[in-house]
């Protein structure tokens, strides 16, 4: 139970340090810094469960002693911590299917035809903001009016190409 | 301490078993494949649970509760990961867009060429497609409508998210 309680935590921990500082002043990296948070949480609370079953051996039934509570509190932090930073990119950019359903919620019982959606969601709204993304996150460059994939892009392409044909899956987007 | 790695084998088995469905049964319904594979991890959690219970004495069963929570937790996050590994390349815009980009070579695409490959409208007719097999949207007499209203939850949490920690609704989607 010591470990559960503890990993959830630290988790939270991470969630309200996000939101203190997102609230200040959102990073321009912004998933680099949520690692960065991950891993800094990570590591000032392993240094400080160290310090404590050392130095106040009265205060060790608090920390996690055995290798098993320390790998089950990685675990179940890193595991919640990666699972939180996929969801971000949901949080970070608006995702066309969500945002269709709250436009047919709001539309009521009218309903919503394909040619409004077509009109609200063009490729200056679903398509050019992504590419933008891309460009700040260094994974594409912009050369005169074309736009060329940098190393990093060229890697993801690759892992991602290489599951979906060994899933035996099309092209997906 | 073989216990502790619980929920990394459990979600091994999860994804071995969602690659071998995805390959060996391609008219599976992609995700009657993803809640196959996800049942089969968790029953692997499940199992260790028992043999970790049998190996406790009674008086530490509140570590085998705590355990289980905990084994279960830490699955399921790892198995959100995968499956939004998974779902980064079937729905995601920017890996098609690298995807794109990479199979342009050096060269790379101007923006027309680049919407021409992948617009708005391909994004579109996918995600309704997807929508209306799922049976979260219907379609009568031409017009759009919200039918079961699971993703429609999600939608709304993560619009409370956004104000959170952006202080407003969308990036500039507005519906």
């Amino acid at each position: 139970m010591k470990a559960l309680v503890l990993g959830l935590t630290l988790f939270c921990c991470l969630l309200i340090l996000q939101v203190i500082v997102w609230r200040i002043k959102r990073p321009a990296g912004e998933y680099a810094v949520l690692l960065q948070m991950c891993c800094g949480v990570l590591i000032i609370a392993t240094v400080g469960f160290a310090a404590v079953s050392w130095g106040r051996p009265e205060s060790a039934r608090f920390v996690p002693q055995t290798p098993l509570e320390y790998l089950s509190i990685l675990f179940l932090y890193g595991g919640m911590s990666l699972a939180y930073i996929a969801t971000y990119s949901a949080i970070q950019a608006d995702s066309p299917s969500l945002s269709l359903l709250l436009m047919m919620e709001r539309a009521g019982p009218q309903g919503v035809s394909l040619r409004d959606m077509e009109e609200r969601f063009s490729d200056e709204v679903l398509v050019i903001p992504r590419l933008e993304d891309l460009v700040a996150g260094g994974l594409v460059k912009q050369v005169d009016s074309r736009y060329v994939i940098e190393q990093s892009g060229a890697l993801l392409a690759r892992v991602h190409l290489f599951y979906r044909r060994f899933l035996k899956l099309e092209k997906g987007g | 301490m073989i216990f502790a790695f619980v929920p990394v084998l459990s979600i091994a088995t999860c994804a071995g078993a969602h690659i071998l469905l995805t390959r060996i049964v391609p008219g599976l319904f992609r995700l009657s494949a993803a809640v196959y594979s996800f049942a089969l991890g968790f029953g692997c959690v499940a199992i260790s649970v028992i043999m970790f219970a049998v190996r406790m004495s009674p008086e530490h069963m509140s570590d085998v509760v705590g355990y289980a929570v905990l084994w279960s937790l830490a699955y399921v996050s790892f198995a959100h990961c995968y499956f939004s590994f998974y779902n980064l390349g079937e729905a995601g815009r920017r890996i098609r867009l690298v995807i794109e980009l990479y199979l342009a070579g050096d060269k790379g695409m101007t923006i027309e060429e680049l919407l021409a490959a992948y617009n708005a409208r391909m994004i579109l007719g996918a995600r309704l497609y997807r929508l209306l097999v799922s049976g979260q949207i219907v379609e009568k007499d031409g017009r759009y409508f919200v039918g079961q209203p699971v993703m429609l939850y999600l939608a709304k949490s993560l619009v409370l998210m956004k104000i959170l920690l952006f202080k407003r609704e969308s990036e500039g989607l507005s519906w």
